[in-house]
């Protein structure tokens, strides 16, 4: 029984880093300042995170709060079977829908579920190299707001998990609940819905 | 769209743009993606249309935004964890 013990939490170690392992048993047994260092370590990957997905300062404030006042009422259930972060996108997922289902924002969105990708273009013209500098123009950046905010967020979270975020297919589909061939088809749907959408400034 | 991949590597264009996202995904020595690579090199209209979607992911990930000023401090006073850290 010791050494199952033992192979779990050298298990758990592994999975997310000792000192952070460390920080997280301290807030579970509330010590406020790992816990308020967890927050601080993690604040600004989960604003960026909850941006991204509802495209407003102000709601992804909002967001941001709220994730991590679900973190304090549920950190005692987080098992270290997953990373922490992967814990935290989950958590930022779920404000973000809600959010969206209030707002009743299911009629704005294009709906791509049914709709099958017909490839008719004869010719695919080249598009102009993108700008070295990362500073894009206010009319780009509300090209690309408008854009991905027609996205269902279905698939606009995985867009954001997979190709902004990084996570894997695999890390995105246990984030979401989903299978790693459901992921691959809401980010191909994604990719494409978005590529059209940026045609007119690139093609004309 | 099923293919054998196994079998077929010798792929159309309308299986290439079908299937692009795998080989702008995590497995580019798949055989698909080698087949898709194969593809890319030899159709300038697959290859402008992979670098498409190639440059609409990049200004994605290029649209960041600044964490808000005093954001940090009203999580805090949000949590009721004011006054307990050392950033402050």
């Amino acid at each position: 029984m010791q050494i199952v013990l033992e192979t779990f939490h050298l298990i758990k170690h592994q999975m997310i880093g000792t000192k952070e392992f460390e920080l997280i048993e301290k807030a579970k047994a509330g010590d406020r300042l790992a816990l308020t260092e967890l927050i601080t370590k993690y604040e600004k990957t989960v604003f960026s995170f909850a941006f991204k997905i509802c495209r407003n300062r102000d709601k992804a404030e909002n967001t941001m709060q709220e994730t991590f006042m679900s973190v304090l009422r549920s950190l005692h259930q987080f098992d270290g079977k997953s990373k922490f972060s992967t814990w935290l996108y989950r958590i930022v997922v779920n404000h973000c829908l809600m959010m969206a289902r209030s707002e009743g924002q299911k009629d704005r969105f294009y709906s791509i579920d049914e709709e099958e990708f017909n490839f008719d273009e004869p010719v695919v013209k080249h598009w102009a190299d993108l700008p070295e500098d990362r500073v894009l123009s206010s009319e780009l950046r509300q090209l690309l707001d408008n854009a991905i905010q027609k996205l269902p967020p279905d698939y606009r979270i995985v867009f954001v998990l997979r190709d902004i975020e990084g996570l894997s297919t695999q890390e995105t589909a246990d984030t979401l609940g989903l299978s790693a061939p459901a992921v691959k088809s809401r980010l191909h749907r994604a990719r494409l819905f978005l590529r059209n959408e940026l045609r007119p400034y690139f093609e004309n | 769209m099923n293919l054998d991949h196994t079998l077929k590597t010798n792929l159309t264009c309308k299986e290439v743009i079908a299937q692009v996202c795998e080989y702008l995904g995590e497995l580019p020595d798949s055989p698909l993606c080698v087949a898709i690579q194969e593809h890319l090199k030899n159709c300038d209209n697959c290859n402008n249309f992979y670098d498409q979607l190639e440059k609409t992911v990049k200004l994605f990930k290029q649209y960041n935004t600044d964490f808000p000023e005093g954001a940090h401090k009203r999580l805090l006073n949000f949590l009721g964890l004011s006054g307990k850290s050392d950033n402050e």
